[in-house]
């Protein structure tokens, strides 16, 4: 089928839950109200390292209107974790045991009939501390005199300390490479924190109820491994915990996995046997909250006379904070972003998760892909410059080709990337204007323009828990249709998506799709709003169960109309027979026949996918062995900034965005997400960081933590480069769209940055300090970059 | 979490002046756009608040070619910012509007709340004073008129006393051959000043500066004016050097505050190239006057 033929999927569609988000319709989590229901608070440690050597609860508990108070005395002392291995068992109690190894870890949780009193408990709680000395400095921390947070882990053998994790992986031959190099660089990168920046504070109502089970609304980005952890942790069987849909106010990667007060809320309501909501204070959010990775990147790369890319070899350091968390995931993709997008014959990678005494880290939109790309690209212009290359030609000298096998297994298929990048210059009058910027660099002019590129390459949903997605799909008698799926619409419109797929395969329109969403108790199992699968995995899954639906009534019509199944035809709800058109049959009359006729058959579709479905387990994260995704996206992205060169302030003119996601299904919600992602990308490079004083976040609400808004937005512009299509007998891939772009805003305005002023940045965010001092040591004849 | 408060709400401007007479641990709000941050924060924890929101009398935009600008307390700065007569008689006003935070506060907050505020960082001072604007306040004792100038005496302090409230802000008629501009200097856009920086020209007819002010925004206590910069400049034929030169005395002479955001040295910095460039702006703008 020629995607032109489609009605519903490929077009701009609005989203189903707009008017109801934008009349305030919709029911959040701190919406939700239960008879007797109770406010929840947490006590959270002020000290970055420490003892516990007592906690009294006894006058928090005789205060009136206190219901419950707990601590991990009353917990399992189950341990959890973002990753939960062999090799990288859970290390971290929902509620603190014995020890703190953060400023604002969950020490003991209230439960009482409003918030006054609830604050007052917490303030009644004693808790008797013995502090131990912290470490904040990943480097820091990896000195053998450092204090030690965790012990080693038992398999890395290096002279470090605090080594949460490491992974190490090689192909080709390094020193090969380096020794016929022509040319080779060295550098090294960091990115700061940067938090998630939702708009919805975390936010839980637990409700234990009469026949012992626990009921749970919660700000989420999958409902399924919320309930996994959670009976985990509180020793029930998955059966009793459910968790149900509630909308959800963004999460960029901030409201994965398990987190403190969820548990708390739990235990406070199976306690005190009534429900009790917590919602986070935004300081809450800022000081104790999960935020992103500040990767450090030590890259080197050997390149041929004439561009070729021979060797790499990497070393990334993350600050994982106290707890594992996703930080040996983060310098696992790390390695992944390195080597996706452009053929590196030999590279060798070693990333090292170290713990300190910050707050955990959780993924954030990207996961590891700004860091890595912003190095990666700022290096390849260095080398360019030095080789007397431009930008362009030398990032299409090196892209990999479709096709092209990377060294875990996986194939890159029908990769757009060269595409994207010639597309993306053309458009934008790429090398006209690098080479306009050079020559205005020594005019008189003390407003600077500057043009950049950076790329990526990103994969599209990979196995891990709960790897497949389920979809459901139900005729009602009025040929209406439920949609029964796991999947959590956070934001991203994946309900509108699904919808497009069901609307496309049963040819009935958009309005009389009804999804019934998130729900661990009544929706089949789903991959979750996250690794950047949903599209691909549940909507594959979607289709596969409409058209399993549509067999059924079109089998029910053939009997009905006396014809074969392949003679008809299907049209705004109605079956023909195609050579005889009126001999036809409503959907609903097929729907009612097939009830009369086959047994009470009432239609019902089922449809099931998983990504990579010969592959057993995910990819290792000690060897990187093993294949990650099926699908790769890429794009290419060019900014264009002007900096000011009196007071150091860099604006972005426009970032023009050429990308291949296979083909979009909904290009209005791809269009949105790179939106989304450029001004996550500007805040990255420009504006944004958490401040952290020997743990503690200083600035922590949006006066004091710069997060570029809707005024802030850039001139944005869009190429499609469409690899990919939708047909109806078949699976679809469609490719990543909601995550990768972040690295392409940081990567071109930094080079960007260089192009207009000569200043390589080496760091982010850049501040108008650091452009002003940089500048002044260029001008004393120093080399002028922009670092630590 | 903000504290329980008791909610006065006066029908008018005697009945407001006679209830803030009477309650002494009272604090105004007239839309909230500063206060509530504070008492959110716990720094201000006030018995009563007295909400002004509703006193029409103080609510107004009058202009008078010789009197020139009356604005009453509680016009919002959403209100300044579409004045057909304020764009026309002193634009620098709109523009500087146009940047204060964003469209909601703009709606829901007042020029005599933000004056009141005291806050060095604050938008409307620095324009103001450069355009020799007075402030009106009183209580139900009486009213007082004073040069903006002399208003502001430290960090989220005024010459006003319990019982006063902002009455009114005048500015004079522009004198022909008359320039003013205001910019701030910040990394997201509407955000409140890291610094910034007024300027406002007055020429002669031989086209020597007649008269000149700079105030800077969160360069100090108070919107800060920079008197020896400003002396550099009087009656002199204005050009790009003297502008320079004055950037660089005004930077030395402000006293601004390092944060996180930014240290003093850069600051410094940043306020004299935005004198520099501000003054020239104005000086343009003089030349072409009318």
């Amino acid at each position: 089928m020629n995607n032109n033929d489609l009605k519903y999927v490929g077009k701009p569609v609005p989203r189903k839950d707009g008017p109801l988000k934008a009349t305030g319709g919709a029911q959040y989590t701190v919406d939700i109200s239960l008879p007797g229901m109770l406010v929840g608070k947490v006590l959270r440690s002020p000290y970055p390292h420490a003892r516990i050597l007592n906690i009294d609860t006894s006058q928090a508990k005789k205060l009136p209107g206190v219901k419950a108070v707990v601590t991990s005395a009353d917990s399992l002392k189950v341990k959890h974790g973002f990753i939960d291995t062999p090799r990288y068992p859970a290390d971290q109690y929902p509620i603190a045991v014995d020890m703190v190894r953060h400023a604002g870890e969950e020490i003991a949780g209230v439960a009482a009939i409003d918030e006054d009193t609830a604050n007052e408990a917490l303030s009644l709680i004693h808790v008797e501390y013995e502090r131990l000395p912290a470490v904040f400095d990943p480097e820091e921390a990896m000195k053998l005199d450092a204090p030690e947070i965790h012990p080693n882990h038992p398999k890395v053998s290096d002279p470090y300390k605090n080594i949460g994790g490491k992974i190490e992986t090689a192909f080709g031959d390094i020193e090969k490479a380096f020794t016929g190099s022509y040319l080779i660089r060295e550098d090294k990168f960091y990115c700061q924190i940067r938090t998630h920046g939702y708009m919805e504070p975390q936010a839980t109502v637990a409700s234990w109820d009469h026949s012992s089970k626990l009921n749970v609304w919660t700000s989420s980005m999958g409902v399924f491994l919320k309930r996994a952890r959670l009976a985990r942790t509180l020793g029930l069987p998955f059966g009793s915990v459910r968790i149900l849909k509630t909308y959800v106010g963004g999460a960029f990667g901030g409201k994965i996995d398990l987190y403190g007060h969820e548990y708390i809320a739990s235990l406070l309501s199976m306690k005190c046997r009534l429900p009790v909501k917590i919602v986070y204070t935004r300081e809450e959010v800022f000081k104790a909250a999960r935020h992103g990775q500040p990767l450090i990147v030590e890259i080197k790369t050997g390149v041929k006379r004439d561009g070729t890319i021979l060797g790499q070899q990497i070393r990334t350091i993350n600050d994982s904070g106290a707890y594992r968390g996703s930080g040996v995931v983060a310098i696992f993709l790390a390695w992944g972003f390195a080597m996706a997008p452009y053929r590196i014959p030999s590279m060798q990678y070693e990333g090292y998760s170290v713990y300190t005494n910050n707050l955990v880290r959780a993924p954030q939109r990207g996961h590891g892909a700004p860091k890595m790309r912003f190095a990666a690209e700022s290096q390849f212009d260095v080398i360019a410059e030095e080789l007397g290359m431009d930008p362009i030609d030398f990032r299409l000298k090196n892209a990999r080709n479709p096709g092209d096998m990377l060294p875990n297994g996986d194939s890159v298929k029908n990769f757009g990337l060269k595409e994207c990048i010639a597309k993306v210059a053309e458009k934008t009058d790429f090398k006209a204007k690098y080479e306009a910027a050079l020559k205005e660099r020594h005019s008189g002019s003390t407003i600077k323009r500057g043009i950049g590129i950076g790329t990526t390459a990103y994969f599209s949903g990979s196995l891990v828990y709960p790897n497949s997605s389920t979809v459901i799909v139900r005729f009602n008698d009025d040929a209406s249709v439920s949609v029964m799926t796991g999947a959590l619409d956070i934001g991203q419109g994946c309900e509108t998506v699904i919808s497009q797929i069901v609307a496309e395969e049963l040819g009935v329109p958009l309005n009389e799709i009804h999804v019934h969403a998130a729900d661990t108790e009544t929706t089949p199992v789903d991959i979750g709003s996250w690794i950047s699968g949903l599209t691909y995995v549940t909507g594959n899954a979607a289709k596969k169960a409409a058209s399993h639906a549509m067999k059924k009534l079109l089998n029910v019509a053939a009997q009905e109309l006396g014809s074969e199944v392949q003679e008809l035809i299907a049209l705004d709800k109605t079956i023909f027979v195609g050579h005889s058109p009126d001999r036809k049959i409503s959907y609903g009359q097929a729907i009612a026949a097939s009830i009369a006729k086959n047994k009470g058959d009432c239609i019902i579709g089922e449809g099931h996918f998983r990504t990579m479905k010969d592959e057993v387990s995910p990819p290792s994260l000690s060897t990187a062995k093993g294949r990650w995704t099926e699908n790769y996206s890429n794009y290419a992205q060019v900014a264009e900034v002007e900096v000011d060169t009196e007071t150091g302030m860099v604006r972005i003119l426009k970032a023009t965005t050429a990308h291949d996601c296979g083909f979009p299904v909904n290009p209005v919600l791809v269009e949105g997400q790179i939106d989304g992602q450029v001004s996550m990308g500007q805040g990255h490079i420009l504006s944004e960081e958490l401040r952290v004083e020997d743990g503690c976040v200083i600035n922590p609400s949006f006066l004091e933590y710069k997060m570029p808004c809707a005024l802030d937005m850039v001139e944005t512009d869009y190429i499609d480069v469409i690899t990919e299509t939708y047909d109806k007998e078949h699976h679809y891939n469609t490719k990543e769209v909601g995550e990768g772009y972040v690295s392409g805003t940081v990567a071109s305005v930094a080079n960007a940055i260089y192009n207009a002023i000569g200043i390589r940045v080496k760091k982010t965010p850049v501040h108008p300090q650091d452009i002003i001092d940089a500048l002044e040591k260029h001008e004393h004849g120093g080399k002028g970059d922009l670092t630590r | 979490m903000i504290n329980d408060f008791h909610y006065l709400k006066p029908a008018s401007l005697k009945e407001a002046l006679a209830m803030y007479a009477e309650h002494d641990d009272c604090k105004v709000i007239c839309g909230g756009q500063s206060l509530l941050i504070v008492m959110r924060q716990g720094m201000v924890a006030p018995e009563y608040l007295l909400d002004i929101k509703h006193v029409k009398e103080l609510s107004y935009i009058k202009f008078d070619e010789k009197d020139g600008l009356r604005i009453g307390a509680t016009t919002t700065h959403r209100e300044i910012e579409k004045s057909d007569i304020i764009a026309k008689k002193y634009p620098v006003l709109v523009a500087m509007e146009e940047k204060l935070a964003s469209i909601q506060t703009r709606n829901w907050g007042t020029i005599g709340g933000n004056l009141a505020h005291a806050d060095p960082a604050g938008d409307p001072g620095p324009v103001l004073i450069a355009l020799n604007a007075e402030i009106k306040f009183g209580n139900s004792g009486g009213e007082k008129l004073v040069p903006l100038d002399e208003f502001f005496v430290d960090y989220f302090e005024t010459q006003m006393e319990q019982g006063d409230l902002v009455l009114e802000v005048h500015v004079p008629a522009p004198e022909p051959k008359f320039g003013c501009a205001y910019q701030k200097f910040n990394l997201l856009d509407s955000d409140m000043g890291i610094v910034a920086a007024a300027a406002s020209v007055t020429l002669n007819a031989d086209g020597t500066c007649k008269d000149v002010r700079i105030v800077l925004g969160n360069a100090g206590p108070i919107p800060l004016r920079v008197t020896k910069a400003e002396d550099l400049l009087k009656g002199k034929k204005l050009d790009d050097a003297l502008f320079a030169e004055a950037g660089t005395i005004a930077s030395e002479e402000c006293m601004p505050v390092a944060d996180i955001h930014a240290s003093e040295e850069h600051r410094r910095h940043v306020l004299g190239v935005l004198t520099k460039r501000m003054l020239k702006k104005a000086f343009e703008q003089a030349q072409t006057a009318a």
